[in-house]
């Protein structure tokens, strides 16, 4: 019995059925490998309404007791919606770190909303965040550790569902004539200085020159 | 027509929904009362941060500002059990705030919540469940003085548009 894995495990189930009914984007086969001694999911889902949204399960239980998920919805260029970004990491006794934001692209109104809500359910942040993350994440950002009471993942699960939903039902909904290429690359570049990220899949054995380059194409696709 | 009398119908029917009734009555739900409160938090962070900074709505009068004090309730209320999400009528109501850009037509919104909040807030302070931190002023006559102030008639059309959102939220409730 884990808690930290029990709740977190069905919050992954949910998030990708909010994405039932889109376009699922083939991940390029040099990233498909089976020799790990972990599961590596990765889901790409296409639309209309964003330009990239994509959920990666890092299911390393067995194997170094670890499971992560990280999950980014990227907005059309033309609109200025706020990226939509969700990572835990778990332990099997608790959650040691969930992060979730919208990160500000343009002057749109989800980024109110989300600041707002987190007032109102008054999360206060634990986590210290690094400057690389300063430099993209909004003020009010979800960034906690060491969630082991169920009151506490529930009510992560409850604000993160929630948040989807408002999301993925605005999106797309407030283009206009900005171009937010610049803002995005800017954030897929600093998401990319986050030195923990390659150093636990190359610890896990995977190839560097082969995850840096997943970095580049599939966690944070810049356009060129 | 004044701006008192050019929205007094909607005033009017806003204060005859069954909700607000119940608060009069003193038997308004204590859930449905925090939910409301959760929507109100959402509501008045919009337009104490977000038009109130843009287009310094408060300036002179910081006191007038009303979401600490409705949090504080809200978590004094809330049932840790309960996920509050954002009903739709207050999610129509946040996106209509997001489109104002003018400081009187943000102005009317406050005329119509903060006013509200001056003058039946007393009342409805000995009704509602918890402390009714949001309806504590300190100095309520020098508040309705510097918000009086800052209104004028041509806000009346803003100040109805105002009321129809809040009579749609309210209308949440039964």
């Amino acid at each position: 019995m884990s808690l930290a894995w029990d709740k977190a495990l069905p919050l992954a189930d949910k998030l990708l059925k909010k994405f039932n009914g889109y376009v699922i984007e083939e991940l390029d086969p040099k990233y498909k490998f089976d020799n790990l001694q972990f599961k590596w999911h990765n889901y790409i889902f296409k639309s209309l309404n964003f330009r990239h949204a994509h959920i990666q399960i890092i299911d390393a239980r067995e194997f170094k007791k670890i499971w992560v998920l990280h999950m980014t919805i990227f907005p059309k260029i033309n609109d200025p919606s706020p990226i939509f970004g969700f990572d835990i990491v778990s332990g099997p006794n608790k959650i040691t770190g969930a992060f979730h934001d919208f990160s500000k692209m343009g002057d749109c109104w989800l980024d109110t909303f989300f600041q707002a809500k987190k007032l109102n359910l008054g999360w206060e942040n634990s986590r210290k965040l690094p400057d690389w993350a300063l430099e993209i994440f909004s003020p009010g950002m979800v960034a906690v550790g060491n969630l082991n009471s169920e009151e506490e993942l529930d009510r992560l699960d409850g604000i993160v569902i929630d948040n989807l939903n408002e999301y993925l039902y605005n999106v797309g909904k407030n283009d206009g004539i900005i171009d937010y290429t610049e803002k995005q690359n800017r954030y897929c570049h600093f998401q990319k200085q986050n030195p923990h990220t390659p150093a636990m899949m190359v610890n896990f054995g995977v190839n560097r020159e082969v995850f840096m380059q997943y970095m580049d194409e599939v966690l944070f696709p810049e356009i060129k | 027509m004044n701006l008192k009398e050019a929205t007094a119908e909607k005033h009017r029917e806003a204060e005859s929904l069954p909700f607000i009734k119940s608060i009069f009555e003193s038997r308004v739900d204590k859930d449905q009362y925090a939910d409301y409160l959760f929507q109100l938090g959402l509501i008045y962070y919009f337009i104490e941060e977000g038009l109130g900074e843009k287009f310094k709505l408060f300036e002179s009068m910081e006191d007038l500002k009303r979401h600490k004090g409705i949090i504080e309730d809200f978590n004094e209320l809330s049932d840790k059990n309960i996920n509050y999400i954002a009903r739709e009528s207050t999610l129509d109501y946040f996106k209509y705030l997001s489109t104002i850009n003018d400081a009187k037509q943000a102005m009317a919104h406050v005329y119509v919540r903060h006013m509200g909040d001056l003058f039946g807030g007393q009342q409805l302070a000995k009704c509602v469940p918890g402390s009714a931190k949001m309806y504590k002023f300190e100095n309520i006559r020098e508040l309705m003085t510097t918000l009086r102030a800052k209104l004028s008639d041509d806000m009346a059309d803003e100040a109805n548009i105002a009321f129809d959102y809040n009579i749609k939220m309210l209308k949440e409730y039964k």
